[in-house]
């Protein structure tokens, strides 16, 4: 064979260079027949691949590249290539490759690409030396195996992405199915709850603790799977409050006091942080993580201690933050290194033995260890069999003004169980009916004439032609709020001086400033407080008539306090009910109960169709009138959904979100209906 | 379609001439090519450039020729008797930029499909370091259907700045492609010989040879130059002796393309006037004056044997590169005056020359002589 020259050789070395470049077939392509044609001073270069139509080995051809990129480029006038139509055609014609054909003035090269198709190269000028021609015959054979391994690598990318979206349709799946089996174990829950506060045999009460024991399991796993599905599609977004890091942990351990008593184990909480100091965290998702850590050390021990540690390792005053040690130690079983390296994987428990004799998902370590992440710290774990483990996780928690702790109810003075207040009179200026009929039971209850504006203009007009003693003012009304009320009042000639105290039910140190900076004296709480009620009329209206009551009435207690942890919040506190009956009266209670009603028909459909227009301030106001409407009477999940809804609408959180949280309204009031009046 | 030589470096006196230019009813369409030394800025240029309402489109160049003279300071305007479609490819340098896709969203002004002839001037900024790039999606996107001829533009200090222009003002590391809708005939030519054996590229990134052989580019170089010269080659004085030894790329049935070696980095890499692939083989090459000119007249030989019987020429559009200047020195007129034709003869002097007669893959050439034959215009 004729050898071939060095110009021919450093082209053939340049071309088999770029073979397999890339793994992207047209990339990989390109920069074989750019050096081919470059080398070759060509005119052009088309790839054609070939596939199998048929079981009787007939082939059906397409063009994978061309440079030009069009046949018609190439200028090949009158030519059409007619590539063999069967696999027994081609294995005819292949055996004659590389081949070529004369064509007016140009010389076309067929070359084979095993396994894949044939190459045609156009070139001018003098005929390529047969030599070159086997030579870069041998070149095709490896560029259609690279051409091979891209196709190959595609496929492997495409079953991936399939495998990757089929992956996501099943965590979309898991959280939809665990939405929806909410709905039905709330209800379960709802109604067993309500069936415990009848009359029912003791076994009957054995039978349904055991029904709600099994349904609060179930909800547990359902959220945590929801979690899961959450934090696996990265769709949990932490939302840090302040908090006291003190309160925070006594009322964890205060939680799992009586799971730890009830196995005689010593719960401990050793904290080593100033009791002042109060933090900015997600507080929930950081209570989720420890909850899980301390039900796990108390799960997995059977005597001994649980110890929940908090550390502060260090103050960085320049950026306002602490780092904080968190650690929960128990005296347990303990974990084989094995065990250890799998306890952080979802859906694994230590052993299988685990889940049947401990029972749980065995994700909450899992969604620890996610939660951790997404605050950007990580728990570690100290263990060994039998002689107990140690979780534990640093966190650098940005410091945060010391937050106003619930006032300790004051001391009326000069009043023994009752007071009264004849002949005085409140304006009560508030836009929700049910806290205008609460306000209005306790002030009339207390001898003081009431009267009612439902918004700042009723208000004004109001003081036009009237006196009265005293004014409550809402701060969130429709028109103009009870700042610019405030401000209007004090304008008036003859309202200067009449206190007027703001009626929220919560006030931000900002909120407090403003109230103050219009000319407001106080602040009062929604859900009223009868003590702190009276302890302000005492303040603000003077001595009060005394005795007249028969029989002095136990203090109201207060509802708790609205937290972000909607589910673990009761649907109904039934003490408060039994207060207010005891405090207004049947009639008074089942009026607000109706209003109640009333308020709740109107509003759910009235907030969806306010979300569904977009009018996010409007539902803001709305909720927040139902976050101390719904407190008002004990409904303590839905108010506090609602004052969820009233801070997403403040953030402004995605439609989703909103829609999410009306739902979940929805379902809770659904709930609460059937707890307030079957 | 008539040249105008303005001698003046004078921007007032030109924006004068421009303007009456302008103003004529024939003219449709005006090409400026300027001398790098006039010094016109960008800020000056620009408001000149945008006040005219025909088609200004050009650039700068180390030099520009006019009826066999390279010039340093003055003006070539070309009054075009028809409308040019054109276009602007940006990011010459940008390693992400998509050329492919840029030619593709700008096809429909760029190519006129009601036209029978067709002839592109692509002209680049001259130290842009991606031009093959380009040259290539070019040649990918537009292939074999047209006629192309430009080359590099910018100043001889190496100093990359705006050197391209149209009624917008001036851009740089930018190509401007500009389509006439007549037919040109091509010729191109360089003389330089190969006097060395193939050294490997083995390591090279766009513009820059960093190894020969598996060593540092410079050390190579120097040792088979220094053979040649009998000289020792510094990095300081590095162009005064490469420009008589080039690099030269293998393409198999066609002349050896040569790259330019500008300087040396501090690495020992050497920095040429066009991409040079990694994988690929480079002979030294060297040239005379003799064998230049001699070049020079095939050039032009090359241009009228590929002229069609019905083709009228014009004018006669010379691309010559700026170190054909630099090693000629007083030879140089005689290289100009191998090449004159009876019909004017204009051109510019630039950094790296471009050219394709439509017959196979378009190449960026160095120290390379382009000839042009520009047909006379036929309305469709």
């Amino acid at each position: 064979m004729a050898r071939i020259t060095s110009s021919e050789a450093e082209v053939l070395y340049q071309v088999a260079l770029t073979i397999g470049s890339s793994l992207d077939l047209q990339q990989m392509l390109r920069d074989s027949c750019v050096a081919l044609i470059r080398g070759l001073h060509a005119y052009g270069v088309q790839v054609w691949q070939y596939e199998m139509e048929s079981p009787l080995g007939d082939l059906g051809w397409h063009q994978v590249f061309a440079m030009p990129k069009t046949l018609a480029q190439l200028q090949l006038a009158n030519y059409d290539p007619e590539l063999p139509s069967d696999q027994a055609s081609f294995a005819h014609w292949q055996e004659t490759l590389p081949q070529t054909v004369e064509h007016d003035d140009k010389h076309l090269y067929w070359f084979h690409l095993p396994q894949f198709g044939v190459l045609l190269l156009v070139d001018k000028g003098e005929p390529l030396p047969r030599a070159m021609l086997l030579n870069l015959q041998l070149l095709m054979n490896k560029l259609a195996h690279a051409a091979q391994a891209c196709l190959y690598d595609q496929r492997l990318r495409a079953q991936y992405q399939e495998l990757k979206s089929s992956s996501k349709a099943k965590s979309a799946f898991l959280a939809t199915v665990s939405h929806e089996f909410r709905t039905p174990l709330n209800a379960i829950l709802g109604f067993s709850d309500l069936l415990a506060h009848g009359n029912l045999a003791r076994e009957q009460q054995q039978q349904l603790a055991n029904v709600q024991k099994a349904a609060k399991g179930l909800l547990v796993m359902v959220d945590e799977i929801l979690d899961f599905s959450k934090l696996s599609k990265k769709q949990l977004a932490l939302e840090p409050t302040a908090f006291n890091l003190q309160d925070f942990c006594h009322d964890l351990i205060e939680l799992f006091k009586p799971l730890a008593q009830r196995k005689g184990l010593d719960l401990q909480l050793l904290i080593t942080c100033e009791s002042e100091t109060d933090f900015l965290a997600d507080q929930q998702r950081l209570a989720q993580i420890l909850k899980n850590l301390l039900g796990n050390a108390i799960k997995f021990t059977p005597r001994g201690y649980v110890l929940l540690k908090v550390e502060l390792i260090e103050q960085d005053d320049a950026q306002d933050r602490s780092l904080l040690a968190f650690a929960v130690e128990d005296s347990g079983i303990g974990m084989s290194p094995e065990q250890q390296a799998a306890v952080f994987l979802p859906f694994h428990q230590a052993d299988s033995s685990i889940s049947r004799r401990f029972g749980g998902t065995g994700l909450g370590l899992s969604i620890s260890q996610d939660l951790a992440g997404l605050m950007n710290t990580r728990i570690h774990l100290e263990s060994s069999p039998d002689h107990g483990s140690r979780f534990h996780f640093r966190l650098w928690l940005p410091r945060s003004a010391p937050q106003q702790r619930p006032a300790t109810p004051e001391p009326v003075a000069g009043q023994s169980d009752a007071a009264f207040w004849f002949g005085k009179t409140i304006l009560v200026v508030e836009d929700a009916e049910l806290n205008q009929l609460v306000i209005s039971q306790y002030l009339q209850q207390m001898g003081i004439e009431v009267e009612i504006a439902a918004d700042g203009f009723a208000a004004l007009a109001y003081l036009q032609h009237h006196r009265v003693d005293l004014i409550f003012m809402d701060l969130h009304m429709p028109g103009i709020d009870g700042l610019e009320t405030t401000e209007r009042i004090r304008a008036l000639p003859d309202w200067p001086d009449t206190p007027i105290v703001a009626l929220t039910a919560a006030v931000s140190i900002e909120d407090r400033q403003a109230c103050m900076a219009v000319g407001m004296k106080d602040f009062l709480a929604k859900p009223l407080d009868p003590q702190r009620l009276a302890s302000l009329l005492l303040n603000y209206l003077g001595p009060a008539d005394q005795g007249y009551m028969p029989c002095p009435e136990p203090a109201p207690i207060q509802p708790p306090a609205v937290d972000k942890d909607y589910m673990s919040q009761p649907m109904l506190e039934r003490q408060v009910l039994e207060q207010l009956r005891k405090q207004l009266g049947d009639a008074a209670l089942t009026t607000l109960l109706a209003s109640l009603e009333r308020t709740m028909q109107q509003q759910l459909p009235e907030m969806q169709r306010l979300l569904s227009v977009g009018d996010i301030v409007s539902l803001q106001r709305l909720a927040h009138s139902l976050k101390s409407t719904a407190a008002t009477l004990g409904g303590m999940r839905v108010s506090t959904l609602a004052k969820l809804i009233e801070q997403a609408c403040k953030e402004q959180a995605r439609p989703q979100r909103l829609a999410f949280l009306l739902d979940e309204l929805q379902q809770a009031w659904q709930q609460l209906s059937v707890q307030l009046f079957k | 379609m008539k040249a105008h030589w303005y001698p003046t470096d004078d921007l007032p006196s030109f924006e004068q001439q421009l303007m009456s230019l302008a103003q004529d009813g024939r003219v449709r369409t005006i090409l400026v090519f300027a001398c790098d030394q006039n010094g016109w800025l960008k800020a000056d240029l620009d408001p000149v450039l945008q006040a005219i309402d025909k088609p200004v489109l050009g650039g700068v160049f180390p030099q520009v020729i006019h009826e066999g003279v390279s010039h340093e300071k003055g003006c070539l305007v070309v009054a075009l008797p028809f409308a040019v479609k054109h276009g602007l490819i940006t990011g010459l340098s940008d390693p992400d930029a998509d050329y492919d896709q840029q030619l593709m969203e700008q096809m429909e002004t760029l190519i006129d499909t009601t036209v029978s002839q067709q002839s592109l001037m692509v002209w680049v900024d001259g130290l842009s370091s991606r031009i093959g790039s380009l040259i290539e999606s070019i040649f990918y996107t537009l292939g074999l259907s047209f006629n192309l001829f430009g080359g590099g533009a910018g100043s001889l200090s190496f100093e990359q700045k705006p050197c391209l222009f149209d009624n917008n003002g001036m851009v740089m590391d930018a190509a401007l492609i500009i389509s006439l809708p007549i037919a040109t005939a091509m010729g191109v030519s360089h003389g330089w010989q190969a006097v060395s054996e193939p050294l490997q590229v083995t390591s090279a990134e766009a513009n820059t040879v960093k190894t020969l052989n598996w060593r540092p580019a410079f050390d190579v170089y120097k040792e088979l130059v220094d053979s040649m010269t009998g000289q020792s080659l510094t990095p300081e004085a590095f162009f005064d002796t490469a420009k008589a030894y080039p690099f030269g790329l293998s393409r198999i049935g066609s002349e050896i393309v040569v790259r330019d070696p500008l300087k040396v980095t501090q690495e020992g890499h050497m920095l040429c006037v066009g991409e040079v692939p990694e994988g690929s083989f480079v002979k030294i090459l060297h040239g005379t004056h003799q064998s230049l000119i001699a070049a020079a007249a095939e050039t032009k030989a090359l241009a009228l044997e590929n002229q069609k019987h019905d083709d009228q020429i014009q004018l006669a559009f010379l691309v010559n590169c700026i170190s054909r200047v630099l090693f000629h020195g007083e030879h140089l007129s005689e290289e100009l005056a191998a090449v004159l034709m009876d019909q004017p003869s204009i051109g510019v002097m630039t950094l790296g020359e471009i050219a394709n007669n439509g017959e196979d893959f378009i190449e960026f050439y160095n120290k390379t002589m382009v000839m042009a034959l520009m047909m006379r215009y036929q309305e469709s």
